[in-house]
This record gives structure tokens, sequence and C-alpha cells, in this order.
């Protein structure tokens, strides 16, 4: 009797996980997403017109029925850069709202604080807008991003202008911030696999704004090839006073100062920056109909021509609708990290790389494509750039 | 006003005077009692970032609506109290001890600031507590070994003799309990000696040097008393967090801080729950001034500084008793229809002119 008694409870405890285990945010019409994402904050410039963008594809995809008739919904909450607010975002979306998952969020902290919270409750955290490599690194079933870290975007640089000038030294100069650490830690893997000499690495606060001791100190170590693990004014600040101070060496950065308004900044002295980026520029005139249709419904509701961020944010929601689709009818949590797994070769109209994901690649883009600044403008020089 | 029969002189020191004051504080203390029968989970996590805004609000009260010393750079015991909770119980000190530790440890920064600041007044003590707040930044950021530097800090739940806290009803509990310990412990130093005499600072200076007060004394245990609880609410907070790195204890905080002790009104323990209430709806508030501002310069970054410092300049120039006062002064007004008078709240004290010579 006892342990007929105790077979029908571990009957009965095995019988209700799965019951309990019921996807939250999914019914048989819609699919619920959430996202924590800067709309009015220091980063507004890369969350909002990323926002705008997923939306007009999720929009695209609910007008033609949904995926396996299923709509999705995207809940946007505004957390103006700032860990708290992010948490607290984070907390209503996953514990009031029932989002199915954490939908191309903000900010690398912002992430770090908030994946916690999505993880206790096992939602999964999907393609945030951040390339570090903390976002899907180490490996966890409910973790992707589609992004090259950005310590492989720093190894991707060195390892390309090291085959084609063939330096022994080097310098660097990034951020005394996690970011930072990051850059540094994938130009010291390289250097030590090929055997250049690090020379200097210096870092500054992401809020400085001015670089002569910084780049002085850069031209005086006498490197052959300088990184800059920087963001956007600092590249453009560091950069001019470099090449204002004589120094001759490639300079290269990362996706980050890869803006429009860059090859513009400081009275053409920006001229010959390289940097490595998984998005390109793009011919708005030709190329597939889909890339024309998301430019009209773009200027229509922005009234600019889309930015990179909006790239981003289009490719984001474009594979979340593919991981939907290989998760067939029945979509629980499982099928869907299993659906993002399956994605092999993925080719965004826009003219990228290829996105691949698998059982132990959760870091989506394969190849990064190198840009240098020519005539004040971006001008594409390798579209294969291995990392 | 009412006429209060006194019958007994320990009723000169009865934390609350007034038997309605005493059924509204009851049932507010009830009504948190009963909150997770009610609200959802989600509530409740929102409730307890409210606490560690309470607490630290109440710190930052004892300085600055108690004391008179002004901190621009109180976020930085904020963030010194989660980081040393955060590093203790990442080395396996048990949840009792760290919280109090890290109050102690935030406390005794507090007054190692306290001893350098004591001489200082008026913008000198703002910059200085300012320039605090930046170093203390920076020292985070470098002291890697302890923080983990700018790669940032994971915060490990809370665990009571091998039971951890998973559910949120769970933690606010333990979060309103140190709430009102917390406030019952203020309410106490405020009618202790220590308190009086640092109202006397306060009041002034000079009244306070001639009645034999120790000033530089008093002010080192104001700051010290005042990062202890900021520290504690800090190491409440860590554990919302999640993920500590030192940029999120940033000026803006420190500014929401200050906002919260101004609007919610200065001088009282009610006014730092009053002013938390009214930062935790702020994101809201900001949202709709958003909405009515032309969106050239709603979509400008920074917004939050400019209102944050609209609304203090506001404040103290139309109501310098804050929520706090208002609502006292409507309160005075209904019980005492038609014979209010204005002049109830006008501050009685003159300052002689030789008292503004510090």
């Amino acid at each position: 009797m006892k342990r007929q008694l105790l077979g029908l409870f571990a009957a009965l405890s095995l019988s209700t996980t799965p019951l309990l285990a019921e996807t939250q945010g999914v019914t048989d019409t819609s699919v619920k997403l959430g996202s924590h994402t800067d709309l009015s904050g220091p980063l507004a410039i890369g969350g909002a017109p990323a926002t705008l963008a997923a939306q007009i594809r999720f929009a695209a995809a609910n007008a033609a029925g949904g995926v396996h008739g299923r709509t999705i919904e995207l809940i946007v909450e505004d957390t103006q850069y700032q860990v708290p607010l992010a948490v607290r975002a984070t907390n209503k979306l996953v514990q009031n709202d029932k989002v199915f998952a954490i939908f191309h969020s903000v900010g690398t902290q912002q992430g770090l604080a908030t994946i916690p919270i999505a993880d206790k409750a096992g939602v999964p955290y999907i393609f945030p807008l951040t390339a570090a490599a903390s976002m899907a690194e180490p490996l966890h079933p409910l973790h992707f991003s589609y992004f090259v870290t950005y310590a492989n975007q720093a190894s991707g640089a060195i390892r390309y202008f090291h085959e084609k000038e063939k330096f022994a030294s080097l310098c660097m100069q990034t951020h005394s911030t996690e970011y930072g650490e990051e850059n540094r830690r994938g130009m010291e893997a390289v250097a030590k696999e090929l055997g250049i000499e690090v020379k200097l690495v210096g870092t500054h606060k992401p809020t400085d704004t001015e670089f002569a001791g910084a780049a002085t100190a850069i031209k005086n170590a006498g490197c052959e090839f300088v990184y800059l693990g920087t963001t956007i004014k600092d590249t453009i600040a560091l950069y001019a006073t470099l090449r204002k101070l004589g120094y001759e060496g490639t300079i290269a950065s990362n996706m980050l100062p890869f803006l429009p308004v860059v090859p513009q900044a400081a009275g053409g002295a920006m001229e010959g920056l390289q940097v490595v980026t998984p998005m390109g520029a793009v011919d708005w005139t030709s190329g597939p109909a889909e890339r024309k249709a998301f430019y009209d419904e773009y200027m229509k509701q922005k009234g600019e021509e889309p930015s990179v961020y909006a790239l981003y944010g289009w490719v984001a929601a474009d594979l979340t609708i593919k991981a939907l689709e290989n998760a067939g009818k029945d979509l629980t949590v499982e099928s869907f990290t299993k659906g993002i797994e399956q994605i092999q070769g993925y080719q965004d109209p826009f003219g990228g790389p290829t996105i691949s994901f698998g059982p132990d690649k959760h870091f989506g883009w394969d190849k990064l494509q190198l840009y240098a600044i020519n005539g004040g403008k971006w001008e594409l020089v390798e579209q294969d750039l291995k990392f | 006003m009412r006429v209060l029969f006194k019958t007994s002189y320990d009723q000169d020191i009865d934390h609350l005077v007034d038997p309605g004051e005493r059924i509204r504080v009851g049932l507010v203390i009830a009504a948190a009692l009963a909150a997770p029968l009610f609200v959802s989970s989600y509530f409740l996590s929102e409730l307890s970032i409210f606490i560690c805004y309470a607490l630290a609000g109440i710190g930052l009260m004892v300085l600055l609506g108690f004391t008179g010393q002004v901190s621009f750079g109180h976020a930085a015991f904020l963030g010194i109290g989660a980081y040393a909770q955060a590093a203790l119980l990442t080395h396996g000190v048990p949840f009792v001890i760290s919280l109090p530790l890290a109050g102690l440890i935030s406390g005794a920064v507090g007054a190692a600031l306290g001893r350098a600041v004591s001489k200082m007044h008026g913008f000198y003590l703002a910059v200085a507590t300012l320039a605090f707040a930046i170093v203390t930044e920076s020292v985070i950021g470098a002291a890697e070994p302890i923080t983990g530097g700018h790669m940032g800090l994971q915060v490990p739940a809370i665990s009571f003799f091998g039971f951890e806290l998973t559910e949120n009803w769970q933690v606010y509990y333990l979060y309103l309990a140190v709430l009102l310990f917390i406030i019952w412990g203020t309410a106490n130093l405020m009618r202790a000696p220590a308190g009086r005499s640092m109202i006397a600072v306060r009041d002034s200076e000079t009244s306070a040097r001639s009645l034999g007060i120790d000033v530089a004394r008093i002010k080192v245990r104001a700051f010290f008393v005042s990062a202890a609880i900021t520290g504690v609410a800090g190491g409440l907070m860590a554990h919302l967090l999640f993920y500590l790195s030192p940029e999120t204890f940033s000026l803006l905080e420190s500014l929401r801080l200050m906002l919260m002790v101004v609007v919610g009104g200065l001088g009282t323990i009610s006014g730092a729950i009053f002013g938390a209430i009214f930062v935790s709806f702020l994101p809201n508030v900001i949202d709709l001034v958003r909405a009515f501002l032309p969106s050239a310069l709603a979509d400008q970054a920074g917004l939050e500084y400019l209102l944050f410092g609209a609304i203090i300049a506001l404040f103290i120039m139309f109501e310098p008793l804050g929520i706090y006062g208002r609502w006292r002064k409507l309160r005075l007004f209904i019980e005492t229809y038609p014979y209010y008078r204005r002049a109830t709240f006008v501050r009685q004290k003159r300052y002689l002119k030789s008292e503004r010579f510090r």
C-alpha cells in the first residue's frame, strides 16, 4: 500500500510538471514577446529605430496571417538605458505580461541584470541589441545572440590586417568598462596566437572627451597598428587626434562607429578609418522586393532612411519569425529554441553575411565585413572576413 | 488645533501623539502586511524596490532633513552597501550577518567622509559629497579583486540558514520587516539626545554650540547613521538588481534620492515615504511630461536631469515642506475649518545676523 502510494505520488509529481510548464505567453492565436529597450535615453539612437523596424517586420507577418496561425504581439518597455528601470521592466514583462520571450533588449549591463529574471521564469532571452559575449556565453539553452562578439570583432580585424600588413606590434585604446575588458580579451588572444607584441593598452572612461594624452602615448609607443575598442564620439576624437599628431599606421575599430554621420565628422579628418561590422551599408534602389517594401514602410512611419540599427531590429524580428516557423504548431520554449538552432545559412535581404545557429553555436553571424572611410563615405573593402 | 490632554509624562515621548495618526499608521502597516494576499507577484517586486528607495530616503533624511547637511552623492553609499552585501555573500557570510555588516561598512565610510567635511557648508559641502560619489564610482571600478571591476558582480540569492528565498512574497516580507525596524529605530533616535542634538545643529549651529553640543561630532555621527541606513538599502537593492556594475549608482541615482526627500518633505520620516512613492511613479510622470513637450526637446537624452532639477527647484520655491507638508496643511484645513490660518506653518524662528557667519 505504502509503495503504491509512493508510486502514485511519483506519477502525480511527474504529471504535474508538464501541466505547470504550460508555455506562458502562447495561445492558439497569439504569441507575446517582450522587449526592454532605450527609447528616450542616451542609446535611443539605436533602440528606437531597431524597435520600430522589428514592429514593422512583425506587423507584416501578422498581416500575412501570423506564424502557424499565431499573431505576434510585441510589448515594449522604455528603460532610458538605466539598469534599475530595466529590472523593473523585465519583472513586469515576465511576471505581469507573461511574455513568451525577452526579445531584442538594449544594453549589456541591462542584459546581465535582467537575464537572471528571465532564467528564473524559464523565458528565452533572444537576440539582444548588444554584441557582448556575456549575452550567450557560457552556453545556455535559453540565450541567443545573433552578433559576432566584440572580442571576436577585435580578433577578426587584427587577424585580417596582420595577414595583409604583417605588422609585429600593436596598440589598443579602449574603455575602462566591461566592454573594454572584452575587447582586450579578444585582442590578447589573437596577439598571443599570431605572436604580435602588444606595446600599449590604454583605457579611458566612456564619458571622456579629450584624448591628446592618450593619442600621444599611442604615437610614442611606436606600434604599427592601432585597434580602437571605443564607441562613437570617442572614436571620432581619438582618430582625429591620432592623425593630427601624424600617426601613419592603420587604425581599425568595431561595428559601433559604423554610422552614416562618422565619415563627415571632424571636418574630413576621419579618412582611412577601418571598421569591421556584421551589417553593411545598403543600396535601397536595388535588391529583393522585401528590401524595398521595408524601406517604403520605414520611410512612411519615421520619415528617414533606415539606419543600421533599424536593420538589426528587422533581422532580429525576421530570425524570430523563422524560429517560430521551425518550432511548428506545437510551440513550447523547447521547440522554439530548437527552432533557432535549426536556422542555417540565413541570408537577410540587405546583403549581410549569413547567420547560422546550432546546439553549440549561439552567436549567429558567420562572417564580418570590412568598411573603410574613403572620400567622406563608407566603402566596402572586404565582404568575407573571418574571425 | 486639537487639544491633547496629557495624563502622564511618558506621553511627551510618544512616537505618535495624535490618536488619528496612530490609526492611520496602523492601517498602513496592516495594508502592507496584507498586500501579498491581494496584489500580483509583479506588483510585490515593485513594492520591494519601493521599500529600498524608502529606506535610502530615510537615510538621506537623517542627514539632510534632520541634521541639515546636504549630500549630492548619496548613491555612493547605496553602491557601497550593495557591493559589500554581494561581496560578503559571495565569500560565504550568511545573510543575517552580511546585511548589518554592509550597513556598518557603508556607515564607516560615511563617518570618514563626515569627518573630512564636518567644517564645510552649503556649496562646498555639496561639491565635496558630489566629488566623493564620483571617486567612489572609480574606486569600485578599480577594486577588481573585491568588486569584479567593470565586469560587474553577480549577486547571490538571499538564503536564511539554508532556506533560499525564491518567491517574491518572501522577499517582500523580509524587506518590509527591515523597513519597519529602521523606521522604528530612526524615530527612536530622533527623540533621543543624539537625534535632538542633530536637529539643534540643523536649526542653528551657533546656538547648538552654545548649548554645549560638539557640532563636528554630531555631524560625523549623522553621516554615520545616514550612510549606514543607505548602505542597508543598497544591500537589499542588490538582490533586486541581480548584477552590479559601478555605473549603476551614478549621479542620476543621487539626484533621485535628493528629489525624493525634497519632494516628500524635509524633516519627517513620513516625508521619505511620500517621496519614495513619488519617485516610484516618476517614470510614468516623465512619460506624461514628455508627451506634452515638443519632440525636439522630448527626444533629447538627459531629459531626466532637467526634469529632476526643475522639480526640486519648484518644490523648494513653492512648497518647501514637500508633499507631506501639503498633506498636513490639508488635514489641518479640514480639521479646523473655518479657522485655518496660513501663518500656522510659517516658521517662527528668525535668524540673528550674527548667526549667518558660520
